[in-house]
């Protein structure tokens, strides 16, 4: 009886496992068919960018478009004020919407379900309406053309999600272990650092990605808010491939693969942290 | 000592929302009532001269209409393929299969690329003269046309905005997911296992359940995010044919920076809000309950 | 609690050194030049010897380099007129200079003009472009550059149509015969713009208005869409894609850029182009021999001889707070040595008249076509409403290309969008 149970979950796991990787296969084919170009082209002269027909594998690939983007162009620079940038957003908006998440989860408190609501409704405001008097401020205590007006713009946009996704993950924490540490004698705040905290890790891997790459990616704000080539960030820099009359194709799509990268290896590191993390939990995977 | 604690309990809750609402606050609520005052200002105008005939010229503009008839279509396709393929791939990630470091970092590559960069690049690819994918599909099925339009095609341009917005969108939703899939305790799996649940049972008794807090924030903020997606859309298509592919956002956009109408884009952005507003309360009261 | 304390203090100190090192920077009056040119060769080279020169030669006044981005430059200059911090001279098209003065963004510049000779100093340019600069009853502006648009076609594709190279179309029946006969081989006769731009309307419009049709009635307060002229103009523009057949497919999303790559690689022969194009063509595709093959001639735009022209100015914010300055800058730009100097660098023409007859474009082949057309340039109502009528025109075309309308009822459709654009009921 024991054996036959055994080797019908070894078939399950078996058929679990191949409908696993040719979902994951197609998804990778998804995923990758536009990125493929995108690197194709980056290996081009500029020229070979816009033959007709087109070409998958360039005729003589070059690493052109990915030397200029540092020589002729400086995204070197632009690459640190990105990183500053997004990699500020996305601590400051995990810690302060990890405090909100934590108070909305916990304590019932008058007017917490408004609260929520309101910090929802925030996220409907139209970016468009809101540059222009955002600007205002900025300019009026000489932030503008900083990196500071842009991360505070960032944060606050962030924030509402990275309240409402700790609020879901520390939901799922049981208040036990709350009730453990005040039995203990700790304090609320020490609670949420020593306790929760270590448990939550994976809830904020989603809200610091999420953090990083709207900071990362955005255009509109930071076309608005900066105007000198010195605090330019990367997505601008890519943006400002798009001319008149050309279209740098290979810097374009050069300059986009490496800006992600960062991401990537974003997740890379955070993933191993928080992997570590849930072996506490006793986590499947 | 029951009442002072509860007393303690309300006044600490308040500190630990207080840094994000002071925040929200200062830089958001000023240009929202700023917004709301110029939906009620007549065009050109200042002062005090209040007017509705911004909301009234919305009601009668067809364009207006088709626009939300377009943006809800539009969310509503883009979070159902973001969810069903960001639990797909979350369930399918979630497992110790070997290379799964791999697939999760190919599978999170969509999510980097920039809504600007896509736009233009999947504009690129389903070109019919210059684009990579016709030629692709042709080396499948030779008997594809050889200049076969997407994006000018009346019919086909709407889904292949979907495609490219589902592509871009996914990986929040499947990193989200997985995240909660995780602190789902392998003990409740090897209970019901022991109970004789088979694993369609154990998913819909064990894995919903303990994800269905995460899916309805998920749902909520997805729904939230893609409402206000435009640059992919403006890249993509610039709203055409014709007004097919014109979402509330790019209208919006267009109306505030191209003709120049403040007071209408605003009328427009809060008849927006207030939309979104009315299809998040489910959301909200649900996610709000003490559990 | 005493490490804390030491940082407080190094960090208060570093504040105060900073502020004390920054205050006395500003003996220069900086004046932002924002052009999207800065990113474009070989202009960068022009702007580039006239920050220089002029920095050298005013001591006290620095020219300082600002990018703007051509897609968005408009919702830039709004973002930061609101905030009342936008760049002392911004470079424009002659479409956005209603919209700014209506809003109170750009400078009146009347007052500078009386002090340089009123009427004696504005002789100095081409009255036609100076229109562009008005609005109403002040001046905003000196023109720059003029930009008109002609026919571009391929010799060597006339050649193998069986056609003579040296008798291009004249009217809108020999363009579609032409471009029926050079469909062929794989290729194209026409292309054309159908994506959601500004240069759409400059392909469209020499048809448009070339069958005598026009947008507006004379005072610019009703649509004059409903016209039989104005559907024989809309309906040749679409029917080319349609029902003649001779545009390549995916028109929708062609732009200008577009075109001319499908023009360099010879997949269509013939275009409604600007003066660049030719040196476009030949960074798209070094080896096409652009001067031998390909040719220019007049727009064939039916029973009126007309062009689309478009002009290039720059304006002085509102907000600026070195009028004075930003004006000796201004002068020194639009002054005729300067714009000698930009045409010889980049090619284009000027609107000043002692700039425009130069021996340079009577010698180029292809400038002498393009400046033979500027006299025939005409411009879009210059009018507050007129981005949403553009808008809505866009929309009517790309709907009579997709087949979702006919031609008549996308015109009909837009005429009343015209109208209630207008605030017409």
């Amino acid at each position: 009886m024991k054996g036959a149970a055994a080797a019908s979950a070894r078939r399950e796991h078996r058929l679990e496992a191949v409908a696993s990787y040719s979902l994951l296969m197609l998804a990778a084919l998804y995923a990758l068919f536009p990125v493929a170009w995108m690197l194709s082209t980056s290996l081009k002269t500029e020229a070979e960018a816009l033959a007709l027909p087109i070409r998958w594998i360039p005729q003589r690939p070059t690493l052109q478009a990915y030397v200029e983007m540092w020589t002729l162009k400086p995204f070197g620079t632009y690459f640190y004020n990105s990183i500053v940038v997004s990699g500020v957003t996305a601590l400051l908006s995990t810690v302060v919407g990890a405090l909100a998440g934590y108070g909305f989860s916990r304590f019932q408190f008058r007017g917490r379900t408004s609260l929520l609501a309101f910090f929802l409704a925030t996220q409907m405001i139209s970016g468009v309406l809101v540059i222009g008097p955002y600007f205002q401020i900025l300019a009026a205590v000489e932030l503008y053309n900083s990196l500071t007006g842009l991360i505070i713009a960032y944060v606050t946009i962030c924030l509402p999600f990275a309240a409402w996704m700790s609020k879901g993950y520390f939901d799922s924490i049981p208040k036990e272990l709350d009730e453990a540490g005040l039995v203990d004698g700790a304090s609320r705040l020490q609670i949420f650092i020593r306790i929760i905290c270590p448990i939550a890790v994976p809830g904020t891997v989603s809200t610091l990605l999420f953090a990083f790459l709207l900071a990362w990616q955005d255009l509109l704000w930071a076309l608005c808010l900066i105007s000198i080539d010195e605090k330019r960030t990367v997505t601008l820099g890519v943006a400002f491939t798009v001319g008149e009359f050309i279209v740098k194709w290979p810097m374009l799509t050069a300059a986009s693969l490496i800006g992600s990268l960062p991401t990537i290896l974003l997740y890379l590191f955070l993933q191993r942290f928080y992997v570590e993390g849930l072996a506490r939990g006793a986590v499947k995977g | 000592m029951g009442s002072g604690r509860t007393w303690h309990d309300r006044h600490v809750g308040y500190l630990f929302v207080l840094p994000a609402t002071l925040m929200l606050v200062a830089v958001l609520v000023f240009p929202a009532f700023i917004t709301l005052k110029l939906s009620v200002t007549p065009e050109g105008g200042s002062g005090w001269n209040l007017t509705l005939i911004h909301y009234q010229k919305a009601f009668r503009d067809p364009v207006l209409f088709q626009t939300f008839k377009n943006t809800f279509a539009f969310v509503a396709w883009s979070m159902v393929g973001h969810f069903v393929l960001g639990l797909a791939l979350a369930l399918a990630l979630n497992q110790a299969l070997p290379g799964q470091t791999v697939f999760r970092l190919i599978a999170l590559v969509p999510w980097t690329i920039p809504d600007v960069v896509a736009g233009i690049i999947f504009r690129w690819v389903l070109n019919p003269i210059n684009g990579s994918l016709n030629p692709l599909i042709r080396m499948l099925f030779p008997g594809f046309p050889a200049e076969f339009q997407w994006l000018s095609s009346p019919t086909l341009a709407f889904p292949a905005v979907i495609f490219a917005n589902v592509w871009r969108g996914y990986p929040l939703v499947m990193v989200m997911l997985l995240a909660g899939l995780m602190a789902i305790p392998r003990e409740l799996y090897e209970a019901a296992a022991v109970d004789g649940a088979g694993k369609i049972k154990r998913f819909i008794h064990v894995t919903l359940p303990g994800l269905s807090m995460i899916i309805l924030i998920a749902l909520a903020l997805d729904m939230v995010w893609e409402f206000r997606r435009f640059a992919l859309v403006l890249t993509m298509t610039g709203g055409g044919p014709g007004t097919l592919t014109e979402v509330l956002s790019t209208l919006v956009y267009k109306t505030y920076f191209q003709f120049f109408t403040f007071e209408y884009a605003s009328a427009m952005a809060i008849l927006m809000s207030a939309v979104l507003f009315v299809l998040s309360l489910p959301y909200i009261i649900l996610v709000g309950r003490e559990r | 609690m005493r490490q804390r304390s030491r940082w407080w203090v190094i960090a208060v100190l570093a504040i105060g050194l900073a502020v004390v090192l920054a205050g006395p920077a500003a003996a220069q009056v900086k004046i932002r030049f924002q052009t999207w040119h800065w990113n474009e060769k070989p202009v960068f080279y022009a702007l580039e010897e006239f920050m220089n020169e002029f920095n050298k030669n005013n001591p006290g006044i620095e020219v300082v380099r600002d990018d703007s981005r051509y897609n968005d430059k408009e919702t830039v200059y709004i973002a930061q007129s609101q905030a009342k911090a936008a760049a002392d001279i911004a470079h424009f098209q002659h479409r956005a200079i209603p919209l700014f003065a209506e809003r109170g963004y750009i400078m009146d510049l009347t007052p500078f003009i009386e002090r340089e000779g009123g009427q004696k100093f504005l002789a100095q340019w081409d009255q036609h472009a100076l229109e562009t600069c008005k609005y109403k009853g002040k001046i905003y502006c000196l023109n720059d550059y003029v930009n008109p648009l002609a026919l571009l076609y391929n010799t060597q594709h006339f050649k193998e149509a069986g056609l003579d190279p040296n008798k291009p179309p004249t009217t809108p029946a020999e363009l579609v015969d032409a471009a029926k006969k050079l469909t062929r081989a794989g290729r194209y006769g026409m292309g054309l713009i159908g994506s959601r731009q500004e240069g759409l309307f400059m392909r469209f419009n020499p048809f448009f208005w070339g069958a005598g049709a026009e947008y507006l009635t004379p005072d610019n307060k009703r649509s004059a869409l409903d016209t039989p002229e104005a559907l024989e103009g809309f309906r040749f523009y679409v029917e080319l894609f349609t029902k003649h057949k001779v545009v390549p497919p995916g028109v929708i999303e062609q732009g200008a850029q577009e075109v001319r790559t499908q023009i360099a690689h010879e997949i269509v022969s013939m275009e409604v182009g600007v003066i660049q194009a030719p040196l476009i063509y030949a960074a798209i595709n070094p080896n096409m021999k652009v001067d031998e093959v390909m040719a220019a001639a007049p727009i064939p735009s039916g029973k009126k001889r007309v062009s689309s022209v478009e002009y290039g100015m720059r304006v002085i914010s509102a907000f600026t707070k070195h009028p004075e300055e930003a004006w000796k800058v201004y002068k020194a730009w639009v002054s005729k040595d300067v714009q000698l100097r930009n045409f010889k660098i980049y090619g284009v023409m000027s609107a000043r008249l002692d700039v425009k007859s130069s021996p340079e474009i009577a010698n180029n082949k292809f400038a002498k076509i393009f400046a033979a057309q500027a006299p025939y340039g005409k411009i879009e109502p210059l009018i507050p409403e007129w981005p949403k009528i553009g808008d809505a025109t866009i929309t009517a075309v790309q709907e009579g290309f997709s087949g979702v309308k006919t031609p008549e009822q996308a015109l009909k459709d837009l005429h009343i969008a015209t109208n209630r654009a207008l605030g017409v009921q």
